[in-house]
């Protein structure tokens, strides 16, 4: 009997997995560490163009600290660089050297492992957070509102450069009395990644990418060819991550996909502009027949299909040429980088990370934690020094990034992105010279909804009777009665 | 004195109770210690979460707050979910489907493979191959398979002028083509089963249909099934109990789409869990596919108990 007892148990293993993920608190995460490549908010660590190759070291991190013990302030910190990526460990190293020059009494203790909802809520119960910790665009605000963040306004005023901070981009960690929570550190903007030689070929303008979706249709069209088994265009639609590139299709075309009133939030995102895009997205696939005839594409189904020439174009995050580059052989001087095209929206999504700090820490390992930050991330020998070796590691410098900064510090930092750029810098100057408006994934249920959005993509894309109407009206029911309406 | 006399036999009983469990303590003890890691880990890794599971299905839990009892709660929210429905309908259509296909074929190949003069060992390991493969390797092998362009599947079909099918891409196929997939991956292991019960049909009841004139079929009805009659029953309920909890499969290849086509119970436990941090609402759909599991195990039970007795 007791053998049944085990065997039925074990049947049950299921609960096993849930309950041991809660069992599991306080232990150290083991959480991959970033791929590097932008993705949605659930991305196991945020994957800023910042953040590309940083991630963690752990032995040699603590090294350094020659510092007689109860003298030294010792800082910890996540996403250490990735152990099995001796440049993110060169790179790391370097960051330390350098901010031993400033900070000679801080150790750096970074620990493996970047954000990860479910791990650092249980970082935080278990009090084993780290004091400084990078997260994604999405999650400063509910942190904030928590008090799980530091208020480090005083910090963050008190930095030399400060001033020359990016408004838009700081308001991501502030709250609404304007009290400053945290460093953003780098980020992307959605855009149109395109292959300027597939332009040549189909006798289309490689310095004219499409800036609507109408012309991203003609042009789409024009890329394709079966012969050769390749599509103008691809899209994803699994993983959420359909959800988060619908998001920007939704910008683009105008309008919120939840919109908060009186406390109570309305799923938005299948109003008449959401349909717009999905009718697009439809059209493309069935009308046009300029897309992919594989669907429930990823990220990373796709990059490789741009890098073989088997898809001209795709809504990619600027970080993607960097993967292209390293992880696929492609031609990169080949390949063009546009703003998102646009349906009357003038919106692109735009993620990003940043650090954020613990609460519970005291306020001079706080400061240690701060400095470290700043010098890690805006520190310009350290910077150049960053480029210059990821430049003679063959690693991709001079892809796009989010603008952290304005005025000089920021043209500075230009100078030395442009001193040691080998990527084809002026491919970029489309995308670079838009102006579109930045915003940040939806507040709010963000995974639960793009889950739903997931399955709206899915249906347009491998059903040619669906209809983009129903599907969204389903979706947003769907999302409102399961899910907003749960909110207490 | 009678104080005294009564205290004292009360120690004496004591002392002796006390004694005989240090003997049979020590008697054992060494099982006990051999014992103790088994348990510690069961307890620890098998049991202490079980029970936890069973506890988190009636709170809700976000890892900050003390968790919050809500009675019914998860139930509710994870019954009114258009997609819990959805999830069962999926998992019965593959299991369905993974009998037809997954149940029979196995026993096809044992039966094939045993009946061959030549080359069994290499059918054998040809058939066997496949489940040595690391799930993750079938998995992305047969998504290239079922590329809809110039994927293996489509080729051959065109090869046999066949319509192309869209496999995965297409909410009708997604299911189906899944079980194919997992029947390949997993025949072989099975067959061996049914290969080792066929191996142990006595050779004499062969040798007698032979000389009443039997031929194949007739001894294949008459001789082979009967015989390995217990075991496919046996089988049977396993493989429900097994494909009721797929995962893997939708997990890598689809995510459940297209359009919650190959969405499965497990995956959506899984969603619950560890995409929407529903800790509450995963653990009552565990609950929920435990209760439904362990109607099966009893099943089981009840078939091998059954066997062991017929067979003793």
């Amino acid at each position: 009997m007791s053998g049944f007892i085990v065997r039925s148990l074990r049947l049950c293993s299921l609960l096993v997995v849930v309950a041991l993920v809660l069992a599991a608190c306080g232990a150290p995460t083991t959480t991959t560490p970033a791929t590097g490549t932008a993705e949605p908010s659930t991305a196991a660590s945020p994957a800023t163009t910042a953040e590309a190759s940083a991630s963690p070291a752990t032995a040699e991190t603590a090294t350094g600290g020659s510092s007689p013990r109860g003298q030294g302030i010792r800082v910890t910190t996540t996403n250490a660089p990735d152990e099995n990526n001796p440049s993110d460990i060169a790179r790391h190293k370097q960051l330390l050297e350098e901010f031993k020059k400033v900070r000679p009494d801080v150790e750096i203790e970074a620990h493996q492992g970047g954000f990860d909802k479910e791990a650092f809520t249980a970082k935080f119960a278990a009090g084993t957070m780290e004091d400084t910790y990078l997260v994604p665009f999405t999650e400063p605000q509910e942190l904030i509102a928590r008090g799980q963040a530091a208020d480090i306004t005083d910090l963050i005023k008190g930095w030399e450069n400060f001033d020359s901070f990016n408004p838009e981009v700081l308001r991501i960690v502030q709250d609404q009395q304007g009290r400053i929570y945290g460093v953003p550190v780098g980020g992307y903007a959605l855009g149109l990644l395109y292959n300027r030689k597939l332009f040549q070929e189909a006798g289309l303008d490689p310095n004219k990418p499409p800036t609507t979706w109408d012309e991203v249709r003609e042009y789409a069209k024009k890329l394709t060819d079966p012969s050769k088994g390749r599509a103008g265009f691809a899209e994803l639609s699994k993983g959420n991550q359909g959800g988060w590139h619908f998001t920007a299709w939704k910008y683009s075309f105008g309008g919120d996909l939840v919109q908060q009133k009186d406390g109570k939030w309305t799923a938005t995102f299948n109003d008449e502009n959401g349909v717009k895009a999905l009718q697009t997205l439809k059209d493309m696939r069935w009308t046009d027949k300029s897309m992919t005839e594989q669907q429930l594409l990823t990220v990373g189904d796709v990059l490789p299909l741009l890098a073989n020439e088997q898809v001209a174009m795709a809504v990619m995050a600027p970080d993607a040429l960097r993967d292209m580059k390293n992880k696929f052989q492609a031609k990169i001087e080949d390949f063009g980088m546009a703003p998102l095209p646009q349906g009357g929206g003038n919106g692109t999504l735009a993620g990003g990370a940043a650090w954020l700090f613990n609460p519970k820490s005291s306020p001079e390992v706080l400061q240690a934690a701060f400095d470290w930050t700043v010098n890690r991330d805006f520190n310009l020998t350290a910077f150049e020094a960053d480029l210059k070796s990821r430049q003679e590691r063959g690693d991709l410098v001079g892809f796009p990034e989010l603008p952290l900064f304005t005025g000089e510090f920021e043209q500075q930092r230009q100078a030395i992105v442009a001193k040691y750029a080998n990527a084809p810098v002026e491919n970029y100057k489309p995308y670079m010279e838009a102006k579109i408006q930045l915003r940040t994934e939806p507040p709010v249920k963000t995974q639960e909804l793009y889950a739903v959005i997931d399955t709206a993509m899915q249906a347009v894309l491998t059903d040619q009777n669906a209809d983009p109407k129903q599907v969204l009206d389903e979706a947003a029911q769907q999302f409102q009665t399961q899910v907003l309406d749960q909110i207490k | 004195m009678r104080e005294s006399l009564t205290t004292r036999s009360a120690a004496r009983s004591r002392t002796g109770s006390r004694s005989r469990w240090r003997k049979i303590l020590a008697h054992n003890l060494a099982a006990y210690l051999f014992l103790l890691p088994a348990l510690i880990l069961f307890a620890t890794f098998s049991w202490y979460p079980i029970a936890r599971g069973f506890i988190i299905s009636f709170q809700r839990i976000d890892l900050i707050n003390p968790p919050q009892w809500v009675g019914l709660d998860n139930f509710r929210h994870v019954l009114s979910d258009p997609l819990f429905f959805r999830a069962w309908r999926n998992t019965l259509q593959f299991t369905l489907l993974a009998l037809l296909l997954g149940y029979l074929v196995p026993v096809v190949l044992a039966i094939a493979v045993n009946e061959m003069r030549h080359a069994r060992a290499y059918f054998r390991l040809a058939f066997y191959l496949p489940v040595i493969l690391p799930p993750m390797v079938t998995i992305l092998l047969w998504k290239w398979f079922y590329d809809p362009g110039p994927g293996l599947a489509n080729s051959v079909l065109r090869l046999l002028g066949l319509s192309q099918q869209p496999w995965l891409q297409s909410p009708r196929t997604a299911m189906f083509s899944l079980v194919i997939m997992s029947t390949w991956a997993n025949a072989g292991g099975t067959m061996l089963l049914y290969l080792a019960a066929l191996q142990g049909i006595p050779a004499h009841l062969y040798d007698a249909a032979e000389i009443d004139g039997a031929n194949l079929w007739q001894r294949l009805i008459h001789i082979t099934l009967p015989q390995i009659r217990t075991v496919m029953l046996i089988l049977l309920v396993l493989q429900i109990i097994g494909t009721m909890q797929v995962f893997t499969e939708p997990f890598v290849m689809t995510d459940g789409g297209p359009v919650n086509a190959t969405i499965t119970v497990l995956l959506l436990l899984y969603r619950y869990a560890f995409k929407f941090q529903n800790f509450g609402a995963a653990s009552a759909l565990g609950l929920i596919l435990f209760v439904v599991l362990v109607i099966f195990s009893l099943l089981y039970l009840w078939l091998t108990r059954k066997t062991m007795s017929n067979e003793l």
